[in-house]
């Protein structure tokens, strides 16, 4: 039975298309079984699949910037940060954390036992992030590199060990150590302004996180590299000059050993442009070791702590009466006995000066004089002069903390206030406000408000502009020029003998005050704050340097003695180094010493009434015997009638002779 | 029939040649956009870890800049000038021999007698270091000499009549 052609031609048509179909279930199927793992994989395990991938490519690094330098006005870097490296362990991806420590301690030279606790909390603690050691070096994290290579492991980043890797850090030093310290402050590990210009500028100075997304091969090569852009941390310029501040600060150092002060502060400031040169403390922290820094040293005392400044202030009182043109520097002035009572209370001087001129009243720092001319300058414009000269407001120096210090309106002053006062007591200023204070009288009547920033740097290297500095007439020039015409005379023939420059002439005024005990609520007699302000060359002022000693206790402990040798040291060097034309001949300062004129706190002054509601900085009466002694000594010289030239020459011979008790120490004053 | 079958044949393989050779063309233009491709791919992955060296060279190089300048600072900071000093022998200034450096730069400005300069300047200390005269105190004959030199060089007189 043979079989038709055409059914044949059927039977191999139905074959063949039996074979496709076959084929083609099987394509179907396949394509079918990948299109359901693709759907598995991309689509209900996409999201850990993309980041299995994303892991195993990309790096994602947060750095931060290295925090911007803090510069002196001549480029010299104060404060400066490195970059360096942290070695850290990520405790989940190390499989034997006993072996692993014992080997990175090896390595490293670290306690085996400890580094296994620490990796073992981690790892329990599921922490990715376990320090091993702390901000290195670059040599020395290529000598731990060295270390902790392991040959047979193939990792992308260095150190070639399991589990450990590098973190980006950086450290900030202060190479000039103790300089300035309270100045620019410090920054903690964090990277934090904690004091200082640190702390003030921290916005311009903080260094922005940088997120970096890092493309790496299979052999973690780095091919590409993408950088979250973020402006650059400023870059500061102060107006300090490291050099000045470097002398400010060993006179300073000096004196207050010397005198057995309990601290110092020294300010030197253009008076033109308001620029601090020089802002001492003693003593002083070294900011790269801060944990060592006692935290009273931490403090910028110029602009944190204030004191009654005693008869520096009477520059305000004279001024308040030569701007309201009461007097000119050579009207007389009569001091009578040396005493003045006003509301009850006695002020008394602690050497009469009998009739001297105004200059001469100002350069003996006589108490009397200033009362007299407080009483009548009046309550109203003496404060508003006091408030003009910047005194209860802060300077608005950019440095953190300053205090505005106490000036209390007139309808909270008691009868005697304005005397108090006007003799620098019941009053608390800063170191810097006083400064400015002189400053604007150096500066013919304009108060420039002092600065501490010179510049700030942007990333780019251009400076960014900076306000000017505010600028106010606070007395007119011709107040000024008399105010220093007096000043001069203290330098000269009074209390500021020590003060005087060899071959330029100075003008200030030396300060000694009481200091005020919180405990018996009135000043203590036996504790001083010692200053001298001073001005140099005389006549057009260059520098204004202030000298402020706290508690001073061996030998004289008068502004005169204590502060004027550290305005003389100083303001000396800085006017040779500024290269300020000379204006006065050489003078022989060994010869000057001898004629010191002791200056003291108004004797016999006040006394705390019983009941009253003593302020912070009222005078009250010493009670050291001595000084009654002296006050009747005194008095004998001044009921005396005598001219004016002739009695302050009897009373320059007295002075000379008089015996002077302090402390229990009596020291005799020769010609 | 037949010299129309072969005209026909004849077309249809050449038309066959050209669509094999069309075909071989895109294959190989493919084939090169994928070795292109492959290259460029693989040049810039090179392009970048260079670009990824040199960036972290320029990171290196500002840090050992910074570590210079550093270096340089604390080199020249006080204290380091100090230790310097101290290794080298040199001690830190009396006040007498500071005032004495002070009198005898203004003595030259004066122009002092050359007898007194000189005294200052000859004057023999075995124990100080010779090559500055501003080491030691100045002789008493040598002050009292300076202070009449500067009497008679009309200064003004440091009493309280004469300011």
């Amino acid at each position: 039975m043979k079989r038709s052609p055409k059914s044949r031609k059927k039977n191999l048509r139905q074959v063949a298309f039996t074979r496709f179909m076959l084929i083609v279930a099987f394509f179907v199927l396949w394509i079918g079984g990948i299109s359901v793992r693709l759907f598995h994989l991309q689509v209900t395990q996409h999201a850990w699949l993309k980041e299995k991938a994303v892991d195993l490519r990309q790096d994602v690094k947060h750095d931060r910037m290295l925090r911007g330098t803090i510069f002196d006005r001549n480029e010299r870097a104060l404060a400066m940060s490195l970059p360096v490296k942290t070695l850290y362990a990520n405790p989940s991806e190390i499989t034997d954390t006993d072996a692993a420590a014992k080997a990175i301690a090896k390595a490293l030279k670290l306690d085996a036992g400890q580094l296994a606790a620490q990796l073992r909390q981690g790892k329990e603690g599921n922490k990715k992030y376990v320090a091993i050691a702390k901000k290195l070096d670059d040599e020395i994290a290529q000598k731990y590199n060295k270390a902790l290579d392991t040959p047979d492991l193939k990792k992308g980043d260095l150190p070639n060990f399991t589990g450990l890797h590098w973190k980006e850090d950086q450290k900030r030093s202060y190479p000039y150590n103790t300089l300035a310290a309270q100045v620019i402050g410090f920054s903690n590990a964090e990277d934090d302004g904690k004091a200082g210009v640190e702390q003030s500028q921290d916005d311009i100075l903080h260094g922005a996180v940088i997120r970096k997304l890092q493309e790496r091969d299979r052999l973690g090569r780095v091919y590409d590299e993408t950088t979250s852009e973020r402006e650059k941390p400023s870059d500061i310029v102060l107006t300090i000059n490291s050099a000045y501040q470097y002398m400010a600060e060993q006179a300073l150092e000096k004196q207050v050993r010397v005198s057995g002060a309990k601290s110092g502060m020294v300010i030197v400031m253009v008076p033109k442009t308001g620029e601090i040169l020089a802002m001492a403390n003693y003593p002083s922290f070294d900011p790269n070791i801060i944990t060592e820094a006692a935290s009273e040293h931490i403090s910028n005392k110029a602009i944190q702590s204030v004191y009654s400044p005693g008869s520096v202030f009477k520059l305000v009182t004279y001024g308040s009466g030569l701007e309201k043109k009461l007097f000119t520097p050579n009207d007389m002035i009569d001091s009578g006995n040396g005493t003045i009572m006003v509301a009850d209370r006695k002020f008394s001087d602690s050497h009469g000066v009998g009739r001297v001129n105004y200059s001469q009243a100002f350069a003996l720092s006589s108490n009397v004089c200033a009362i007299k001319t407080a009483l009548g300058v009046g309550k109203d414009d003496f404060y508003s002069l006091v408030q003009r000269l910047g005194f209860g407001s802060r300077t608005g120096v950019e440095l953190p903390g300053e205090i505005q210090g106490l000036v209390r309106s007139p309808e909270k002053w008691n009868g005697d206030s304005l005397a108090s006062m006007s003799i620098g007591y019941e009053i608390d200023v800063t170191a810097l406000q006083i400064t400015g204070a002189f400053a604007t009288i150096a500066n013919d009547g304009v108060r420039v408000q002092p600065h501490i920033i010179k510049e700030i740097r942007g990333s780019n290297e251009q400076p960014k502009t900076i306000t000017e500095p505010k600028q106010t007439q606070v007395v007119s020039a011709q107040t000024a020029r008399d105010l220093r015409t007096m000043l001069r005379q203290v330098v000269l023939t009074g209390t500021g003998k020590r003060a005087q420059l060899n071959g330029y002439t100075a003008a200030g005024k030396t300060g000694t005050a009481w200091k005020f005990n919180a405990k018996s609520k009135s000043v203590d007699s036996s504790k001083y704050i010692s200053s001298f302000i001073g001005m140099a060359p005389a006549d057009n002022p260059e520098i204004v340097v202030a000298v402020v000693m706290d508690e001073p206790k061996v030998g004289g402990r008068d502004g005169g003695m204590v502060s004027a040798p550290v305005f003389r040291e100083v303001a000396q060097q800085i006017l040779e180094d500024m290269k300020v034309a000379k204006d006065a001949p050489f003078k022989q300062e060994t010869l000057v010493a001898s004629n010191d004129i002791p200056e003291t706190p108004p004797v016999d002054a006040i006394k705390a009434k019983p009941g009253d509601k003593t302020e912070k900085g009222t005078t009250a009466k010493p009670t050291d015997p001595a000084d009654k002694n002296k006050t009747k000594d005194i008095k004998k010289t001044t009921d005396k009638k005598l001219d004016a030239k002739g009695k302050m020459t009897a009373i320059f011979k007295r002075r000379l002779t008089l015996k002077r008790s302090q402390n229990g120490q009596t020291r005799k004053l020769e010609t | 029939m037949t010299k129309n079958r072969k005209a026909i044949q004849r077309k249809s393989e050449q038309k066959r040649g050209r669509t094999y050779a069309l075909i071989l063309v895109c294959g190989l233009l493919v084939v090169s956009g994928f070795f292109f491709a492959g290259r460029q791919h693989f040049s810039s992955m090179d392009y970048g870890m260079k670009n990824s060296r040199l960036r972290k060279q320029i990171d290196d190089l500002e840090s050992e800049k910074r570590r210079l300048l550093l270096a340089r600072e604390i080199s020249s900071s006080p204290l380091e000038i100090k230790k310097a000093a101290k290794k080298v022998g040199f001690g830190e200034p009396t006040i007498d021999q500071t005032q004495m450096a002070q009198l005898t730069s203004v003595t030259k400005d004066k122009a002092v007698p050359p007898t007194a300069a000189a005294t200052v300047a000859t004057a023999p200390d075995k124990t100080l270091i010779e090559r500055t005269a501003l080491v030691k105190p100045a002789p008493q004959a040598v002050t009292t000499a300076l202070a009449n030199n500067n009497k008679t060089a009309s200064q003004p007189k440091r009493t309280m009549s004469a300011e």
